[in-house]
C-alpha cells in the first residue's frame, strides 16, 4: 500500500523528471485498483482495460502539470470513472455485441478474482449483486480504502448517501455471512 | 438486532473502513460487538485485509509493457525520417495520446528477399503495397488508424480503404502493430504460414520465410492462431504464452498438436528480445550464431558466410544498438571467441 507521502514523490519524479521507474511503479500500483473501479461501471474486462490504460496514460502525457494534481488518488479515480461513462455511452451508441467478447471470460466471474477462499467468493458473489452505485460504494470505501470525503468526491454523491450505500451493502452481506455460517 | 442498533453499527463500521473513526467511535464499536456477537463475524470478514491478487498484478504488468511498447512506437515515429526520394512513403509521425489500441502485435512472416527497393502503385484491385527498404524501419497509418512498424525487409499488403466485415492485411517479414479497437470488424492477419485474428490486445508473431520456426507470443489480451494446413486447429493464446511451429510440419497435411508447442515467456525479457529491433536494436536472448548472422544479414545487408559449423551453434545473449555487423561481431567474440574476416562484400567467419 503505498502512502500519500510515496505517492507525491513518484508523482514528481514522473512530472519533473519524466521517471519511467517512477511511473511504472505508479502504474502497477494504480492499475488492478482503477482496473476494479473501471469493471464495476462497464462490467466489461476489455473496455474496463482500456479505460485503465486510458487514464494512465493521460497521467503520463500531462507532463509537468502532473505536479500540480493534489490528490492523484482521487484524481485518477474520477478520471477512470468519466471515462468508464464516456465509453458506455459510445458503446451503447454502437450496440457492440459480439463473439470475441464472449470468448473473453466473464468479468463479473468471481473465479477470475481470487482462488480458492470460500468466504471471499460467496462475499464477492454477493458483492457482485449489489445494486450498482451500492457495489462501487463498498469497493471504494472497503477495498480501496477511499474516505468518505474522496469516495464522494469521486461518484459525486453526499456522505449520507455514501452512509446509505455502505449500510444497504453491510446488511446484505450480513444476511449472507449469516446464512453461511447457519449452514456449517 | 435492535433496528437502531444495526443503523449505528453499520455506521460505525464504514466510519472504520474508510478509515474516518475516532477512538470514541471505535469504542462504541467495540462494545456493539460484544454486545452482539452475531456481528462479529462479518465484522472481521469486511475489516480484514484483502489478499493479494496475482492475477491482478500480472495483468497490471501485462498493460505496463503494452504501453511501454506502445511508447517506443511514438517515439519511433517521430524519429523516423524519410527514406531519399521516396514519394510514396507511408512513415506516419502523428503522436498519439490516449492510446485504444485493441492490439499490439509484432509479425514477422515469411519474407520474399527482395532487391528490388522500388514502391509499387495501385494496382486494379485497389491494393496498396508497402515495401520496407533493405535496412531500415518505416512507419505506417492503415486506413483504421492502426500504427505498423515494419522491419528491415518485409512486405505489407493492404487495401486502401477497409470496406467489409473485416480489415485483412497481409504480411511477409516483421511488423509490429498497433491495432485500433474495433470489435465489430475482427483485424485479420494474413502470414505465408498462418493467418491471426486479433482479439485482444498485444502480441508479437515471427514467421521470416527464410528461418524454420513460425513464433506467436502474446504480451496482453487474446489472439487466435490459424495454421493454414490446418483449418480444423485454432490455437488460442493467453498472455505469456508463446507457440512456436516448425514450418514444414505446419504446410503438411498431417498437423499434429505435439509439433505445434506452446510456452510461457516472461514479459520482461521476453519483450525486451521481442521488439528490440523497434528502437533500432538487435537483440538475441541464447540465440545460435548462425541466426544472429541472418539478422545481421537483413539488418545490414551484410552476407555471412561460415567455414565452421561448430561456431554455428555457438549460442548469444545481448542487445545492441544498430552501428555495423563488423562492431557486433566484434562484442559477440569477446564473449565467446570466434575468428571473421572482412572480404569484399561478405564476411566469412571461421
Amino acid at each position: 500500500m503505498l502512502a500519500d507521502k510515496d505517492i507525491l514523490v513518484l508523482q514528481n519524479q514522473v512530472a519533473y523528471f519524466r521517471s519511467e521507474t517512477a511511473y511504472k511503479q505508479l502504474f502497477l500500483y494504480f492499475h488492478p485498483r482503477l482496473l476494479r473501479f473501471a469493471l464495476g461501471i462497464v462490467k466489461q474486462e476489455e473496455l474496463a482495460e482500456e479505460v485503465v490504460s486510458d487514464v494512465l496514460y493521460r497521467m503520463w502525457a500531462l507532463e509537468y502539470k502532473l505536479a500540480q494534481v493534489h490528490h492523484l488518488n482521487i484524481y485518477l479515480f474520477k478520471a477512470a470513472r468519466n471515462t468508464a461513462l464516456n465509453y458506455l455511452k459510445k458503446e451503447f451508441s454502437q450496440w457492440s455485441v459480439t463473439e470475441d467478447i464472449a470468448t473473453i471470460p466473464d468479468s463479473t466471474s468471481p473465479d477470475s478474482r481470487l482462488e480458492s477462499n470460500e468466504l471471499f467468493l460467496l462475499i464477492e458473489r454477493a458483492v457482485l449483486q449489489l445494486p450498482q452505485q451500492c457495489q462501487l460504494v463498498y469497493r471504494l470505501i472497503r477495498e480501496e480504502g477511499l474516505s468518505y470525503k474522496e469516495a464522494g468526491e469521486v461518484l459525486q454523491v453526499t456522505q449520507n448517501t455514501l452512509e446509505t450505500h455502505m449500510r444497504i451493502a453491510l446488511k446484505r452481506l450480513k444476511t449472507v455471512l449469516n446464512a453461511y455460517l447457519i449452514q456449517q | 438486532m435492535d433496528r437502531n442498533d444495526e443503523i449505528r453499527f453499520f455506521r460505525l463500521l464504514t466510519l472504520k473502513l474508510s478509515g474516518e473513526a475516532v477512538d470514541r467511535d471505535l469504542a462504541e464499536l467495540e462494545a456493539l460487538l460484544r454486545q452482539y456477537p452475531e456481528c462479529c463475524f462479518l465484522y472481521d470478514q469486511v475489516t480484514k485485509p484483502l489478499p493479494v491478487d496475482e492475477q491482478q498484478l500480472l495483468k497490471a504488468q501485462q498493460a505496463y509493457a503494452a504501453h511501454y511498447v506502445n511508447k517506443i512506437c511514438q517515439q519511433a515515429a517521430v524519429k523516423e525520417q524519410m527514406p531519399q526520394g521516396n514519394k510514396e512513403s507511408r512513415n506516419s509521425r502523428r503522436m498519439r495520446y490516449g492510446i485504444t489500441a485493441a492490439a499490439v502485435l509484432v509479425l514477422l512472416a515469411g519474407i520474399g528477399w527482395l532487391a528490388d527497393l522500388t514502391f509499387t502503385t495501385r494496382t486494379q484491385q485497389q491494393k496498396t503495397e508497402v515495401r520496407d527498404v533493405v535496412r531500415s524501419k518505416s512507419n505506417i497509418t492503415l486506413p483504421d488508424g492502426t500504427q505498423v512498424i515494419l522491419n528491415a525487409g518485409s512486405k505489407l499488403t493492404y487495401d486502401d480503404e477497409f470496406k467489409g466485415q473485416t480489415r485483412e492485411v497481409r504480411l511477409t517479414g516483421e511488423a509490429y502493430f498497433d491495432v485500433v479497437h474495433d470489435a465489430q470488424h475482427p483485424f485479420i492477419i494474413h502470414t505465408g504460414t498462418g493467418i491471426i485474428k486479433v482479439l485482444g490486445t498485444s502480441f508479437n508473431v515471427r514467421d521470416y520465410e527464410n528461418e524454420p520456426s513460425f513464433e506467436t507470443t502474446l504480451i496482453r489480451g487474446r489472439v487466435e492462431v490459424n495454421l493454414n494446413a490446418n483449418n480444423t486447429n485454432k490455437i488460442v493464446l493467453k498472455p505469456g504464452e508463446k507457440v512456436v511451429v516448425t514450418k514444414r510440419q505446419a504446410l503438411s497435411r498431417k498437423n499434429r498438436a505435439s509439433e505445434v508447442t506452446i510456452k510461457p515467456f516472461t514479459i520482461t525479457e521476453g519483450l525486451v528480445a521481442e521488439i528490440s529491433w523497434t528502437k533500432g536494436q538487435l537483440a538475441f536472448v541464447n540465440t545460435p550464431l548462425s541466426d544472429i548472422a541472418r539478422d545481421l544479414d537483413r539488418q545490414f545487408g551484410v552476407r555471412i558466410r561460415f567455414q565452421s559449423d561448430r561456431v554455428k551453434e555457438y549460442k548469444y545473449t545481448g542487445v545492441f544498438d544498430e552501428t555495423n555487423a563488423e562492431e557486433i561481431l566484434k562484442i559477440l567474440s569477446l564473449s565467446r571467441k570466434f575468428r571473421f574476416v572482412q572480404e569484399k562484400d561478405e564476411i566469412i567467419i571461421y
